[in-house]
Order: C-alpha cells, then sequence, then structure tokens
C-alpha cells in the first residue's frame, strides 16, 4: 500500500456524507494477511467492530469479517486478549 | 434414492489456482525447513500440482499460544491444484506434526499476491519528528527572553542614553 488510508470512524458524519473507507479508497482486495490495516476494525476487547461504528458498507463488511477469521486462525490475529 | 447414487456426476478434475499458507513449527533449523519444504512440493507435484509463487515470511511472533509454542515460520504459496486433491492435501497437512496450522483458499485467476507490512518506519520518523520540535521549543524557549533581554537591554540602554543626554542638555537649559 503505496497510500495511506485514514480509517476513520465516520459515526459523527451526517447521514449523505457517511462513506465506506474500502468503496473511497479503491482498494482491490481486503487480504487477511493485511493485518495492519484490520486492526482498525477490531475491538479493545479484539472483537469485530460493527458497522454503525466503522461505517463500512455491508458488502465489504462481510468481506472484512471473513478476513478478520482467517488471520485469527494463524494466529496474524488475536481472538481475545 | 439408490439409483440417484449410481447415476451421481462424475466430478471431473479441473486446475484451480489455490493461495496455501503454512505455518511451521520454530525449532527447527533453516535448513530442515528448506528440506521439509522441497519434500512438500514434490509431494505437491506427485499429485499433478505446480508452485506458481513461493514466499517465506521467516520467524514470527504469534498473536496467541499454539500447542507449546509461542513462534512460527510463515511460508506462503501459489499452486495450482486438481480439485479433486483437497482433501488428501488437508489429510497429509492435519497429520504431519511440524506444521502447527495451515489455511488453503481457493483465489481467482486475476489474483495478485501482495505482502503487507507493517508501517514501522513513520514509527520510526514520528518520534524524531516529535524529538525536532522539543528541541526546538527549547531552544526558542532558550532564545526568545535573550533576544527579549536584549532588546530591553539595548532600549534600555537607549533609554537612559536619550534620557541622560536630555536631563543633562534640558536641566542645564533650564
Amino acid at each position: 500500500m503505496s497510500k495511506k488510508v485514514i480509517f476513520s470512524t465516520n459515526q459523527k458524519m451526517s447521514p449523505g456524507k457517511r462513506r465506506c473507507t474500502f468503496c473511497t479508497s479503491q482498494m482491490k482486495d481486503i487480504d487477511y494477511k493485511d493485518s495492519p490495516t484490520l486492526k482498525h476494525f477490531v475491538n479493545g476487547f479484539k472483537k469485530i467492530k460493527g458497522r454503525y461504528y466503522t461505517g463500512v458498507c455491508l458488502s465489504h463488511q462481510k468481506k472484512l469479517s471473513n478476513a478478520i477469521k482467517r488471520a485469527r486462525h494463524l494466529a496474524l490475529l488475536p481472538f481475545t486478549i | 434414492m439408490a439409483k440417484k447414487k449410481e447415476t451421481a456426476r462424475v466430478i471431473e478434475a479441473e486446475n484451480r489456482k489455490y493461495e496455501l499458507m503454512l505455518v511451521i513449527q520454530p525449532e527447527l533449523l533453516n535448513s530442515a525447513v528448506e528440506k521439509k519444504l522441497k519434500e512438500f512440493e514434490a509431494f505437491l507435484a506427485e499429485n499433478g500440482g505446480s508452485v506458481d509463487m513461493k514466499d517465506i515470511w521467516g520467524k514470527q511472533d504469534l498473536a496467541y499460544r499454539i500447542g507449546k509454542f509461542d513462534q512460527g515460520t510463515y511460508v506462503a504459496y501459489n499452486v495450482t491444484l486438481p480439485s479433486t486433491f483437497n482433501q488428501e492435501l488437508d489429510e497429509h497437512l492435519r497429520i504431519d506434526k511440524d506444521v502447527i496450522r495451515f489455511l488453503l483458499m481457493a483465489i481467482s485467476d486475476d489474483y495478485e499476491y501482495q505482502t503487507f507490512e507493517e508501517d514501522f518506519a513513520p514509527a520510526e520518523e514520528e518520534p524524531q519528528a516529535k524529538k525536532t520540535p522539543v528541541p526546538s521549543r527549547k531552544a526558542d524557549t532558550g532564545k526568545k527572553p535573550e533576544v527579549k533581554d536584549k532588546g530591553k537591554k539595548a532600549d534600555a540602554k537607549d533609554l537612559s542614553k536619550k534620557l541622560d543626554s536630555i536631563l543633562e542638555g534640558d536641566d542645564l537649559k533650564v
């Protein structure tokens, strides 16, 4: 990733301006090896954050959760603390 | 039902692309790991597979303990395998004691392998960036009073001189 993507929570944005970060950043795939970006979508207790907090669209959220679960299986991300 | 089972469709072996990720136990030496991978590739080749890409990440810390290991050597493969070979490969890897974890994943034809590194470089830069302003601030704080003092002194001197000259001149005149 040459471009730096800022993963901000869009929660405070007004509903019209709220955009999915993956749609706007033009990432091809959400890869399970990409643990630095996956870390942004994980809770303090290492649980997957809801769409309500991150503003990710539904199709990307499904891919994201799949990637996080794969990363957990390979011990790239923890299940819990 | 039995008749239907008899006439079940025969699955033809198609070549598909897969991504395979292995986590090998950390106590093996590098030479032993290479030997093991060579054997594994030979096993793939026997069953009609071919290795497109191979990437050894090296030893890494695991996010949690697996068995008695805290570390593991990660190896990533991009392979084309016959689609009927999955179960056999799964069994082969499950039985193998040196492989802690593995993940076999079907990928699309236009898949590009990418490596992701945690941005350590910016993390290193940030403290430098943080460090640099601190001395500058200190320097500023050090310089500013001096400058102020100088200015004040200069002003005071000038003022005193002017005052003296004025006082001397005016007093004498008045």
